[in-house]
């Protein structure tokens, strides 16, 4: 009961801060699209850092070190760092500079003056939209799969819970993401895009801050950072994966296994000479296939599975890929507008990296000692590694309701920005420029936009009650489909030469690219071309040179749109 | 700290750094005065 009382109490701080932020809207549709170009550095680098960070960057960390070891950091995290601030320095103060002189409040509408066509919106707009939902049906479904254990056992006569009777009497998924969706909609509504940035701000704070919290409880747990570092999971001499430590329920300490545990065996990798092994710690990035088994307490039956610990050059090198799919988030672009000045951007760009290492650092280091601790999980068990962590090493139920806040906060601080992006494309790019601006009052547009944030957070509501549980795979697809039209934004700030032909032919390729690999995975599961290749660098490649073939083949844009875009350096 | 994993910590901290002396050393000001300029609204509406 503790952890829902502190979760029921965040969600409530989390309204008022709605309600004291629209306090300060100015009433303007400007306003409530971009909070009129008023957002300063620090607010900017917390809705901007909030927004690319999901739960993943909590949860999903925790679980993929586990299941892969360190090199995780450097696949998502060194290069997301990079990448990001990279983006956000080349392109997004690009964009908010045209945004900020030609008065666009969605990327549509700048993709519509910069390649000169209408009908480009109606193109773009419904492949973004399709990205997007499955990323907030992530969220939704996310949240309430985070909230489920934690309250197991809270009303038992009021939701039984048959189906998984583990945890009965817990809140079930439908109940939080009702709640959730009804906490985001309202501050979202009231406070438009202030109220985002504001919300964003605090629970970039939080979820910052429970990482921490977490990591400093496990760390003390474990006898301080040195002996932590000790007790992953190893390889001996005889190639057997054991585990040199266990975690003593019962007097709440860390004991020597003598002899270590031995929970699997290397079937593929690298040995030494022929056969024999050099014991370490399995961490590294070098690609090794073990045999692991899990063996179940109650019945004793033993199930064995094979995990790939490390990453090929190939997954790592072509991941690169993955993160550029920010230059094309709408929601991002919105945020960016937001921005007081372009001088504003510079924190955010400087910081991003340091903040990506606050959280991930922790995170990593408590999924690679989870490997020493916790029994070897299979893939579907992973994602609640930080939540056993912290169940079984600090057993407080508030610092399980605090880190449950924080895992929400990761969740709600995406949600927000992509619903009030869905209510402003919604509004602007197809109602209102089939209407035409000058028939309809700002207060009128401001009321359609409202209405279709409720519309919005309703349907992908209803959406989350019928959409698969395992929803999550669809993630890196989402973020794929983005980075595959990355080179569409690219090229529409740096290079004069792309045409309204170009820029249709980037965006056909990379949808129908995009669809092909994704039917090949069976709609949504994991896919890796040949030698570990993702496929968003196929795609990326394809829809570039989509682009550049076409825009050479076909006629110039003109002088006007050129001056418009490529402002002389000298002038 | 695994020397992996203080390795990538540390690659973030240089990224950091990089992109602060990118920005010291090559920031858009020509962009900068554009946004400063006045407003000109593009119509994106149907014609």
């Amino acid at each position: 009961m503790t952890p829902l009382i502190i979760i029921v109490c965040y969600l409530g701080l989390l309204l008022a801060l709605g309600i004291i932020s629209s306090r300060s809207f100015r009433g303007t549709s400007k306003d409530y699209f971009v909070a009129s170009h008023s957002i300063g550095p620090f607010l900017l680098l917390m809705s901007v850092f909030g927004t690319t960070m999901t739960a993943f960057a909590l949860v999903g960390s925790t679980g993929k070190a586990f299941e892969r070891g360190i090199g995780v950091y450097g696949l998502m995290a060194s290069i997301s760092g990079l990448v990001h601030a990279a983006v956000f320095f080349l392109i997004g103060i690009r964009l908010w500079v045209y945004g900020k002189k030609y008065g666009f409040v969605t990327q549509i509408q700048f993709f519509r003056a910069r390649f000169d066509s209408q009908r480009i919106g109606y193109v773009l707009f419904p492949i973004l939209a399709m990205l997007v939902v499955p990323y907030l049906l992530i969220g939704i479904i996310g949240a309430g799969k985070t909230v489920l254990p934690v309250t197991a056992g809270a009303f038992p006569d009021l939701f039984p819970n048959a189906a998984t009777p583990q945890w009965a009497g817990g809140i079930p998924v439908w109940l939080t993401g009702l709640v959730i969706c009804g906490v985001v909609m309202t501050y979202v509504f009231l406070g438009g895009s202030r109220g985002a940035a504001w919300a964003n701000t605090f629970q970039t704070i939080v979820f910052m801050v429970m990482g921490l919290v977490a990591f400093v409880f496990i760390a003390n747990s474990l006898g301080g950072l040195t002996n932590a570092s000790k007790v992953a999971i190893q390889i001996n001499d005889q190639g057997e994966v054991v585990q040199p430590y266990r975690w003593d329920t019962a007097n709440n300490q860390l004991v020597v296994n003598d002899p270590p545990k031995v929970v699997g065996r290397i079937i593929e990798g690298e040995s030494d000479t022929a056969g024999s092994y050099s014991p370490r710690p399995l961490l590294s990035r070098q690609v090794t296939t073990v045999e692991l088994e899990n063996v179940n307490k109650k019945t004793g039956e033993v199930k064995t599975f094979t995990r790939e610990y490390g990453m090929s050059t190939w997954m790592f090198l072509t991941y690169l890929f993955i993160p550029l799919s920010v230059g094309m988030f709408p929601h991002l672009f919105q945020h960016w507008l937001t921005a007081k000045s372009a001088r504003a951007f510079k924190l955010t760009v400087f910081a991003h990296p340091l903040c990506i290492l606050i959280v991930w650092v922790p995170c990593v280091l408590i999924g690679i000692w989870a490997t020493g601790i916790l029994p070897p999980l299979d893939p579907t068990k992973v994602s609640g590694v930080l939540g056993q962590m912290v169940a079984r090493l600090v057993s407080s139920p508030i610092l399980s309701g605090f880190l449950i806040a924080g895992i929400l906060a990761a969740i709600m601080s995406s949600l927000d920005s992509q619903f009030l992006c869905l209510g402003t494309m919604f509004t602007n790019d197809i109602v209102i420029h089939k209407l035409g601006s000058g028939k309809l009052s700002d207060r009128q547009v401001i009321l359609i936009a409202r209405g279709f944030v409720v519309g919005i957070v309703t349907l992908t509501y209803l959406l989350s009650l019928v959409a698969p549980q395992n929803v999550f795979d669809l993630a890196v697809w989402c973020f794929s489909g983005f980075g595959a039209l990355f080179p569409l934004v690219f090229a529409a700030v740096f290079w004069k030469r792309v045409t309204k032909a170009g820029a249709y032919a980037c965006i056909s390729a990379a949808t129908l690219s995009w669809f092909y690999f994704f039917a090949k995975s069976g709609f949504g599961s994991e896919l890796i071309l040949g030698p570990g290749i993702m496929p968003v660098a196929v795609c990326f490649l394809i829809s570039t040179a989509a682009l550049i073939i076409v825009s050479l083949l076909t006629r110039p844009p003109s002088e006007e749109t050129i001056k418009k875009f490529f402002p002389d350096k000298a002038s | 700290m695994p020397i992996g994993l203080a390795y990538h910590a540390g690659f973030s901290i240089v990224a950091a750094l990089w992109w602060g002396a990118v920005m010291s050393f090559a920031w858009p000001h020509h962009l900068e005065a554009l946004a400063e300029e006045q407003e000109e609204p593009i119509s994106t509406q149907r014609p």
